[in-house]
């Protein structure tokens, strides 16, 4: 009932916003901030009935929706999805209050698609029906096209066309791959036909047809994900977007992609993500490395931001092709690392636009001197996109480090040359930005953060410092969830020839994640 | 010579054949109109010989053709009020020369 | 001698029949009889003709019986069919209102034609026949012909009158040749009894594919299947507005429905004639699907546009024949039933966008409308997604069963060309909502207001599409039943 509430909450919020008359101009987007606000309120209830450390699904539900297919409204939450839920609820508050200067015609619409695109992004994490998951997941593809055409800067509507189409292209797919499996584990299992994704879990399916099923299947997420051949939708679509368009788009769209393949990928095609998982990381490690040495010749700010989200996205998902605990941990909080601190480069990048118009970082310079206290949360968020010990970034990709090092030493340095060269543009662009003479005249009369901005920043930072020093809570609520993917996956890890030459790490030698925190 | 199912079969064949190439060939609406009338009655042949020449049939295919009948009547009364409406807008029945449609 | 027997007639089973063709009688007297009739009277009058026929329907809910010498079938999948068709008369009647007004043409006529094509469907779907089904055939397409013509001052509307006339008879013909083949090798006209037939012994003669062929070349053209798609983008084009929706919709709807009475007979699917269908309504199926969609790409006009789009959607539709499932059958009418509001009401979006004399009708016309008119773009917006199939739509239900009818099928290659097909719809459903969100308008337009039976048509076809979207169960139940009764 609670995940409901929080769910439908902003459906319902977006429903009364439509009644709210055009008239009243400022209200619209106080009362989709307070919608905003209950689900995030309500979160607190739901991290105090969640039950740490233990697995399978919470707080579950079912009610029928289309008895005559099966089709229910089944949810549910594990470790994974709980994390990601309080990260969509607080991010979307969060940008909401973002756009309220950004923000200045058709207020309502934007508010509107803003708030059922709350509702898509949370119901594609508590669904665990099938059908129903790819109801969601289509939802949040309208709003959000919406948000890039319609407020979107400069090629906004070949950005937002373009995201459409990759997105939906990969997502029918995914539909065919699902009606498969419906009809067969009708066949299979002789009960009644359901899309329950556990249904497809107990089915056993030819290793060549799995194949088939699943490359169909995983297109949707690694398109949305993005892995490296499928990415070129998302530097469009971040670099046109307004900034809660970005900040969503890569705080949670792009997780969801991500928690598809953890949630619903590995469990039912487990030989198939073995057998591709030399492509997938191959193609991963090459995001990693490709997306850094993009991002550093990127005269764009908001470009370079989406670009290294496709390095970190590709890092992130070789953490968990490592097939262990420490790498599969590691990309989880690496999903919410990057939610956080890309989401607040957005942020960043977006305020000083609405200042400057311009994103070009020749235009910068020297901003250190004039807006301090922007200079230091930028610092903060730049920091932490790097993974340096004690902020955020640092425990996921060590995680995943680790966890790439019982995996292979090969891939291992590769990866690590991403992180090197990841600081590096980082450090760069903050050099080039912040520090130096103020060159351009109009840079003089910058006003720093306001109060809204302040006040929109600093959570994140504080979030920032909180998962860095003291990780432990969040380790522990992703660790079920973890083991049972390494549960998933670990049998038919053996069974693959192709692996039998790797040394598989020993769950009770490898540095265990305890430690890790220690090491602080 | 006894006139059989077979005759009467080639007879409406030819009717139907004709009737489509005309449909194909002519540009002209009352024509093409007429060709049509000539497939119709080409079915009603085949309907009536079938019911004539087989056995067991019940007496649909008879009444099947008066139908067709009637419908041919009421089809041509409104395609015929139809063409004289065009006369006035275009002065042609030419259909090559009926197409105002912006593509 | 024998004296003639008369066959026992029950009226009860066709009361939703007669009710709609007392209504449209009456209208007739009245527009004749009583001087300066007011067009609202008549609206009312034709609205009360629907929703007794309507209710009078759904008391034969459990019917199942056949009557009038087995001319007439009386289903649940007839009564279901019925009540739909009457909902798509409702809202066309509603939007003819509106329409009317801007032209001023006879409506008392324009009314009574509507009502008499609607008879024609509701015939169509109860027909046990095959002459009952010519003859409901005929009646619709004569009817609409004429519709077609109604605006007599716009030479669009007469061209393509004339087109929709020739191309309509021509297939009629088609049909009627075709039946007469199927009558020499069944010796009867009844459907339940060629299906009988068919399914005891193969008549192996060429002669009774060929008349099959034809039946379906036939009805090809009506419901505008590829290649038998040409009339359609003219008449589209050029019909009255609400009367492009009607065709669209509900004449589109007819004629499958009589396909399924044909080609849907009882046992049929174990009788090797089946493949031979299957596999030409495959290629069917799959041409049309292409040529659509293809051709709805390259579109300009916003009705030929929608037209490109239903041909396409005809091809979605005729899946449900290739996969010949139950799944299949009812995913048609479910499908059906959606196609028929989200048609009607992008089509009543088109006609509240213009104003006398001056049609917004081309893509670009659309520019800006999401400012000057928000929710006329929001509710283009709501239809033209559901057209594309994203959830949580009508569309979306529907093509999702129809899709997984083929799949359980095992017509993989087609389900995949059908979701492929259905990505490049998106691209110019999409290029609509592009222009009315994201491009302002070139030149001021003042529309005119929106009339309450627009606003009427408008919402009630938008709640149909999210109700049957997010509450598909409802009907799904009804059609389910109905297809495991027949």
């Amino acid at each position: 009932m609670l995940l409901t509430l929080i769910t439908f909450i902003p459906l319902i919020g977006a429903a009364l916003l439509l009644c709210v008359p055009r008239s009243m101009e400022g209200a619209h987007k106080w009362f989709a901030f307070g919608v905003s606000l209950v689900p995030l309120i309500l979160c607190i209830p739901l991290m105090i009935v969640f039950p740490y450390g233990e697995p399978g699904f919470h707080c579950a539900a079912l009610v029928s929706w289309i008895p005559s297919f099966g089709i229910d409204y089944r949810i549910g939450i594990d470790g994974i999805s709980f994390v990601l839920i309080i990260l969509t609820t607080i991010l979307t508050t969060i940008s909401i209050a973002a756009s309220f200067e950004s923000i200045k015609e058709k207020e309502k619409e934007f508010y509107f698609f803003l708030l059922l695109l709350e509702t898509g992004m949370l119901g594609t994490f508590i669904a665990l029906d099938m059908f129903l998951f790819f109801v969601f997941w289509e939802l949040m593809l309208v709003p959000m096209y919406f948000i890039i055409g319609v407020w979107g800067h400069g090629e906004r509507i070949y950005a937002s066309i373009k995201f459409f189409l990759y997105t939906a292209f990969g997502s029918a797919l995914m539909l065919l791959v699902i009606f498969y499996l419906y009809f067969e584990a009708a066949n299979q299992l002789g009960a009644s036909p359901s899309f329950h994704f556990e249904n497809f879990v107990a089915l056993t399916l030819d290793p060549g047809i799995q194949k088939w099923l699943f490359v169909g299947f995983v297109l949707a997420f690694l398109i949305k994900m993005p892995l490296f051949p499928f990415h070129t939708w998302l530097p469009y679509a971040h670099t046109e977007a307004p900034t809660a368009g970005s900040v969503l788009l890569a705080g949670i769209l792009l997780k969801s992609g991500v928690y598809g393949f953890l949630r619903f990928c590995i469990p039912i095609f487990p030989q198939a993500v073995i057998a591709f998982s030399p492509v997938l990381m191959t193609l991963a490690i090459i995001g990693v490395i490709y997306g850094a040495m993009v991002a550093m010749v990127q005269r764009d700010v908001k470009r370079l931001v989406a670009y290294s989200s496709v390095s970190h996205m590709g890092m992130l998902l070789a953490g968990i092709l490592a097939w262990n605990l420490q790498g599969i941990e590691g990309g989880i909080i690496q999903m919410v690392n990057h939610g956080l601190s890309t989401g607040a480069l957005f942020l960043i990048v977006g305020m000083i636009y609405d200042r400057r118009h311009t994103r070009e970082v020749s235009e910068f310079g020297g901003l250190s001197k004039v807006m301090p206290v922007y200079a230091t949360f930028f610092m903060i968020f730049m920091l932490s996109s790097i993974g340096l010990p004690g902020l955020n970034g640092f425990v996921g990709e060590f995680l995943i480090l680790l966890g790439l090092m019982g995996h292979s030493i090969f891939w291992t340095i590769l990866a690590a040359t991403g992180v090197i060269l990841g600081a590096a543009y980082m450090l760069w662009l903050y050099q080039r930005m912040m520090f130096g003479e103020v060159k351009v005249e109009a840079n003089r009369e910058l006003k720093d953060l306001n109060r809204r901005e302040f006040h929109i920043l600093l959570p994140i930072a504080i979030f920032c410092f909180l998962i860095g020093v003291f990780p432990y809570p969040l380790q522990k609520t992703l660790e079920p969830a973890a083991k049972q993917i390494v549960e998933y996956i670990q049998p038919h890890l053996t069974a693959e020839p192709w692996l039998a030459s790797i040394p598989l790490p020993n769950e009770n030698t490898s540095p265990s994640i305890n430690n890790e925190s220690n090491h602080e | 010579m006894a006139v059989g199912l077979e005759h009467c079969l080639v007879v409406s064949i030819s009717l139907f054949l004709l009737g489509v190439f005309i449909v194909m060939t002519q540009r002209n609406g009352i024509r093409v109109l007429m060709g049509i009338e000539l497939i119709l009655n080409a079915a009603n042949l085949n309907l009536i010989a079938f019911n004539r020449f087989l056995p067991n049939t019940d007496v649909n295919g008879s009444i099947f053709a008066v139908f067709v009948i009637i419908l041919a009547a009421a089809e041509a009364a409104v395609a015929l009020a139809i063409v004289l409406a065009i006369y006035q807008q275009f002065s042609t029945v030419n259909l090559d020369e009926i197409s105002s449609m912006k593509h | 001698m024998t004296s003639i027997q008369i066959p026992e007639l029950s009226f009860s089973l066709i009361a939703p029949e007669l009710i709609l063709c007392t209504a449209a009688i009456v209208i007739l007297l009245v527009d004749l009889y009583v001087k300066n009739v007011e067009r609202i009277n008549i609206t009312l009058l034709a609205l009360i003709g629907i929703v007794l026929a309507f209710f009078s329907a759904g008391t034969l809910y459990g019917a199942s019986e056949l009557a009038f010498s087995w001319l007439i079938i009386r289903d649940d999948m007839s009564v279901v069919i019925d009540q739909i068709f009457l909902i798509g008369a409702a809202l066309i009647v509603l939007m003819s209102h509106h329409y009317s007004e801007r032209y001023h043409f006879p409506y008392g006529e324009y009314i009574v034609l509507l009502l008499f094509s609607t008879l024609g469907m509701l015939i169509i779907s109860a027909s046990a026949d095959l002459i009952t089904l010519f003859l409901g055939v005929e009646l619709v397409s004569i009817t609409l012909f004429v519709l077609t013509g109604f605006e007599k001052k716009s030479l669009l509307s007469g061209e393509a009158s004339l087109k929709y006339l020739l191309l309509g008879a021509f297939s009629s013909a088609f049909m009627v040749y075709g039946i007469a083949f199927i009558f020499g090798m069944c010796r009867t006209t009844n459907l339940i009894s060629i299906g009988s037939l068919l399914s005891e012994d193969f008549i192996g003669s060429p002669l009774l594919i060929l008349g099959f062929a034809l039946l379906l070349v036939g009805l090809g053209f009506k419901i505008a299947l590829a290649p038998f798609h040409m009339w359609a983008p003219d008449v589209y084009q050029g019909a009255p507005t609400p009367i492009t929706a009607w065709i669209a919709a509900g004449s589109k709807l007819a004629g499958f429905i009589a396909l399924v009475r044909v080609f849907s007979l009882p046992d049929i699917s174990f009788h090797p004639l089946a493949r031979t269908w299957v596999e030409g309504i495959w290629w069917l199926s799959l041409l049309t699907m292409i040529i659509g969609n293809a051709g709805a790409l390259v579109q300009k006009d916003i009705k030929r546009m929608l037209a490109y789009s239903s041909i396409a959607h005809g091809g979605y539709l005729s899946m449900a024949f290739v996969s010949h499932n139950d799944v299949g059958l009812q995913a048609l009418l479910f499908y059906l039933a959606a196609y028929l509001f989200m048609t009607i009401g992008a089509f009543a979006v088109v006609i509240a966008a213009g104003r006398h004399g001056e049609e917004r009708r081309r893509i670009s016309d659309f520019a800006g409308l999401a400012k000057r008119r928000p929710f006329l773009a929001a509710m283009m917006s709501l239809f033209l997604l559901s057209l594309a199939g994203m959830p949580p739509t009508a569309g979306f239900i529907g093509k999702v069963w129809l899709f997984g009818s083929a799949i359980q099928a095992q017509y993989y290659g087609l389900a995949i060309v059908g979701i492929l097909t259905t990505l490049f719809s998106f691209y110019y459903y999409l290029r609509v909502i592009v222009y009315m969100y994201m491009r302002d308008e070139e030149k001021e337009f003042e529309a005119e207001p929106l009339s309450v039976s627009l606003t009427l048509a408008l919402s009630l076809s938008a709640l149909g599409v999210l109700i049957l979207g997010v509450f598909p169960n409802t009907l799904m139940k009804v059609i389910t039943n109905s297809v495991i009764v027949l």
